[in-house]
């Protein structure tokens, strides 16, 4: 099956690319997962959902292109599924979606890009009036630029190790920044739409990070499984479809 | 799509109870013109109703408001956190316009997709421009949903029969570590069969032809743009009420 079924998925003089059943079997487990509670938010009767951990693992599987596709598809699709969890309407997928972007750039070694994006969050976050007065949440944002640089330098050479612990690590990092990014856009968007008093900003101030953290975990005991098996059953993921060092895709 | 856009954008500009309770007049009347289920327009509303009173309770105290119709239980003279408890009027107010925000905006969707096939959902936007690999990816998602959501039933049925409840009674810590029992024989089956997808669309020489035609083909008509210019008109009228000093 091994090597058959690789020759599947990288046939038709496709190699480079990932084939589009692959991305829309990881987009429909996002558009799924988007109906597995993990987190309850406190005091709502709400949760997010596994889906914050399967888009930054589209990244990470799959890379800043294909992965992004997965992401922006399943978490448009589960918009559809449960659209009560759609809080800023038809464009909620984007946030998910730059969390999958991100990471994607991360596993392609492309970490000026994340800073780039970090800084365009917190540009965009002081612009508002709102923004400003609830100034303090562009350090979330700051110490997620603080951890991309490693994330994006060693992130993907510790995946590589092919050791547990190192690849738990390496996808924990990467999926931490990932997460905040979408933390990021998602706080933007409810500037405009929810329009939260400074207050309610300076009560979840604590509970940011250590969600964030939880996700990461998540990605981490979901992620290093699927990296160690995905190859074992011919789907070309993470770190091997791109080539060493160079963040490049690797010709076949 | 143009159409959802654009109530969307204006959503996410207006801050009027008024012109909101327009446009969500507006929403609800084409829901029932579309004849579609009171009742889901009404599931929505239970779901987002621990949500509302969130938003109206926090709006409420924390709004910087001057009409006082409740006195705050700590005395402003106390330090730090006198005057915390205080609940203004226009509080109040600005809670039930973002409450109902929300509602119009979770209200749109299920507008689309409960009156349009996703077959002419995924035409439209490879009309619009969207790549067709992507358009015919987000099709096949949609196939496969369903297939995913019967496979993850059972396996957390399995699951249960071997007494396994940690997602029905564990805390967070346990099932964290428990997930991966769950999600990853869901992901290696979904990905067996997509690689049975890869062989199906390859040996049909999918993506080899740039230029393709389509058994059925949508355009605008002359009744779609009525509609599409009468909503940007209105999307425009009502953006400009909001700037202008009528209200």
């Amino acid at each position: 099956m091994g090597k058959d079924s690789k020759l599947q998925n990288e046939s038709s003089g496709r190699a480079k690319k990932v084939h589009p059943a692959v991305i829309a079997a990881w987009a429909a487990f996002i558009a799924i997962s988007s109906l597995v509670p993990v987190i309850p938010v406190i005091g709502s009767g709400a949760a997010f959902s596994l889906s914050d951990a399967a888009v930054v693992l589209a990244g990470i599987l799959f890379g800043p292109v294909a992965g992004t596709l997965s992401a922006a598809i399943g978490s448009f699709l589960g918009q559809f599924i449960a659209p009560y969890t759609a809080v800023f309407g038809i464009i909620t997928f984007l946030a998910p979606t730059l969390a999958a972007l991100t990471a994607g750039l991360l596993m392609a070694r492309r970490w000026q890009y994340v800073t780039g994006i970090f800084g365009l969050v917190i540009v965009v976050w002081l612009l508002f009036p709102l923004g400003q007065e609830a100034w303090f949440q562009i350090f979330h944002w700051i110490f997620a630029i603080i951890v991309a640089v490693p994330a994006g330098i060693w992130g993907v050479g510790l995946i590589k190790t092919g050791d547990f612990r190192k690849m738990f690590a390496g996808v924990f990092l990467i999926s931490f920044v990932g997460c905040m990014a979408s933390h990021g856009l998602g706080c933007v968007l409810s500037l405009p739409v929810l329009q939260l008093p400074r207050e309610v900003w300076l009560a979840v101030v604590p509970i940011v990070i250590p969600q964030r953290i939880a996700f990461a975990v998540l990605a981490g005991v979901i992620g290093v499984p699927l990296l160690k098996l995905f190859p074992r059953i011919g789907i070309s993921a993470g770190p091997e479809l791109l080539a060493p060092g160079t963040g490049r895709k690797r010709s076949v | 799509m143009g159409v959802l856009l654009l109530l969307t954008l204006v959503i996410f500009i207006v801050t009027d109870l008024m012109l909101i309770g327009i446009l969500f007049f507006m929403v609800v009347t084409v829901w029932l013109m579309a004849r579609l289920p009171i009742k889901i327009l009404w599931q929505y509303c239970k779901m987002l109703l621990v949500l509302f009173v969130i938003l109206i309770a926090m709006q409420a105290l924390f709004y910087p408001g001057k009409t006082i119709i409740y006195q705050p239980l700590i005395p402003e003279a106390v330090p730090l956190a006198g005057g915390l408890g205080k609940i203004s009027r226009e509080g109040l107010i600005f809670g039930i316009i973002i409450s109902f925000r929300l509602l119009t905006l979770v209200v749109l969707m299920p507008l689309l997709t409960m009156t349009t096939p996703v077959e002419k959902i995924a035409l439209g936007l490879i009309k619009m421009g969207l790549p067709y690999t992507a358009a015919y990816t987000a099709t096949i998602t949609l196939s496969m949903i369903p297939i995913l959501q019967n496979e993850l039933a059972i396996i957390m049925d399995a699951q249960r029969l071997r007494a396994f409840q940690i997602f029905d009674r564990g805390n967070l810590f346990e099932k964290l570590k428990a997930y991966p029992a769950l999600v990853i024989p869901l992901i290696i089956g979904s990905m067996r069969r997509a690689q049975s997808m890869c062989v199906a669309m390859d040996s049909r020489a999918f993506g080899a032809s740039k230029k393709r035609t389509f058994l059925e083909d949508i355009s605008m008509k002359s009744s779609d743009w009525v509609v599409l210019v009468s909503v940007a008109l209105s999307a425009v009228l009502v953006v400009g009420i909001y700037y202008s000093d009528i209200l």
